[in-house]
């Protein structure tokens, strides 16, 4: 079998390639600042690129999508109509109870997750590889978006700023496995902490007593706890399962989903929170 | 790729690695476009990888090496894993990916296809271990892997033919390809 001529030459452009790749890896490893800066001006020279591609492939994918899924469309539409009735009655009870919620929590000096501020932003789309679970949105720094700030939408907790350029950021979905937050199961009040699993699959709870009392469907909240970067009582999922627990064990064995659709975000809100102030 | 790749061919000019640039700048617009849109069981499609493959396979091993590496870069400067991550791992794979072209395809009319699977494959595999290496907790174990590398197999074996015409219109005419 006869060898390319250009053996040694592709060799040393690869050796030289190989070389450069792992200079930058180790020089931006060392000061990160490098890499952000490069990061963030890429990011904002290409950004309007991925919002035409947000606006052009937006309508098509609701279009394809609304046929791919018509059946449960109209079941979930059917769902939501029951809920939307159900959920009209309990709002006029609650009312009163949220007034004097917002009132113990300004008492006591704790945040009030329905009073902080927000920037609201566009989902340009997802993370560009497998490395992580991301959505890219048109906020960033210029906006006061910051690092770790809260991202929510109208069900609950979506994530947290992972990186911010001037015009765009870079939010860590709950689901990613590199991420963990703090909750608070609804009824009990006991806390433990969810871990991704990446997308589709259920996030663990650890740190739930064995005596506690769960059932599934039970809404889980953020703790809030010291040194936690999501304020306290923003939605975060439902349990779905709960494990027999095994002899020997301390902890229940429970799993959550979330409460707001990860897969079909359009429109967030990033709150102008702070873990170590509570504010912006 | 039909026909078979040359074995003695001149080194890549000047002129033919600003066209390898320009494809990948191309690939990337299109990845932050609308490619990034894509995803099956939550997996995306790797498309920069492809157009490496797909480079190396139509012009030889420095050439995928090179494309590779502007590939990878490209991609590593819009993600928050290290920077050249991607860089070293599509090179790498943009090479072998060359060799293997004049070393064993000439036997075989039908391996392109196998090639780009295999590739696919393993340079996807090489990117997640490589990240989980350097401390990404994004990347969980094997099982997770081998999911994420099937999907990105299946992705990549969609989007063969639009990323051929791209590669094939981009680099006016292939040599040997």
């Amino acid at each position: 079998m006869a060898l390319p001529s250009q053996t040694p030459r592709s060799r040393f452009v690869l050796v030289l390639l190989v070389l450069t790749s792992l200079t930058i890896i180790f020089l931006t490893a060392r000061d990160s600042s490098l890499a952000s800066s490069a990061r963030g001006l890429a990011r904002d020279a290409l950004g309007p690129v991925r919002t035409a591609g947000a606006k052009v492939s937006s309508p098509f994918g609701d279009f394809f999508g609304g046929i791919t899924r018509y059946r449960k469309v109209k079941r979930e539409n059917a769902d939501l109509r029951r809920q939307l009735a159900v959920a009209e009655g309990k709002a006029a009870q609650a009312a009163d109870a949220v007034r004097e919620r917002a009132e113990l929590l300004r008492l006591s000096g704790f945040p009030n997750p329905d009073a902080i501020p927000g920037v609201d932003a566009r989902v340009l789309g997802g993370a560009l590889s497998n490395l992580e679970y991301t959505i890219e949105i048109n906020r960033g720094t210029s906006d006061g978006v910051k690092v770790d700030m809260p991202v929510v939408n109208g069900a609950g907790l979506v994530g947290r700023i992972k990186a911010a350029s001037g015009h765009r950021a870079t939010v860590l979905l709950i689901t990613d496995p590199g991420s963990s937050v703090g909750v608070r199961l609804s009824t009990s009040g006991d806390v433990g902490l969810a871990q991704g699993q990446g997308p589709g699959r259920a996030l663990p709870v650890r740190g739930i007593e064995l005596s506690t009392k769960v059932s599934k469907g039970e809404v889980l909240v953020t703790s809030g706890l010291q040194g936690s970067v999501f304020p306290s009582g923003i939605p975060v999922g439902r349990v779905r399962s709960l494990a027999s627990p095994r002899t020997g064990e301390v902890q229940r064995r429970l799993t959550m989903e979330p409460v707001a659709d990860l897969a079909q975000l359009t429109f967030v809100k990033v709150l102008v929170w702070s873990g170590e102030t509570g504010g912006s | 790729m039909s026909s078979l790749p040359s074995l003695r061919e001149p080194s890549v000019p000047a002129v033919r690695v600003l066209r390898i640039v320009l494809v990948c700048v191309s690939a990337l617009l299109l990845v932050l476009a609308f490619v990034s849109r894509l995803s099956l069981f939550g997996v995306r499609p790797d498309a920069m990888l492809l157009v490496t493959v797909l480079i190396a396979l139509a012009e030889g091993s420095e050439a995928g090496t090179v494309a590779g590496y502007v590939c990878g870069l490209s991609i590593d400067l819009f993600l928050d894993t290290p920077l050249g991550l991607s860089a070293l791992t599509y090179c790498l794979v943009g090479y072998a990916v060359g060799q293997a072209r004049d070393r064993i395809l000439p036997a075989f009319d039908h391996l392109p296809i196998a090639m780009v699977a295999l590739s696919s494959a393993v340079g996807e595999a090489l990117l997640l271990v490589f990240s989980r290496t350097l401390g990404n907790t994004s990347v969980l174990g094997p099982v997770h892997v081998a999911k994420v590398v099937a999907v990105v197999v299946l992705w990549n074996l969609l989007l063969l033919r639009p990323a051929r015409w791209l590669v094939h219109r981009g680099l006016g005419g292939v040599r040997g390809g």
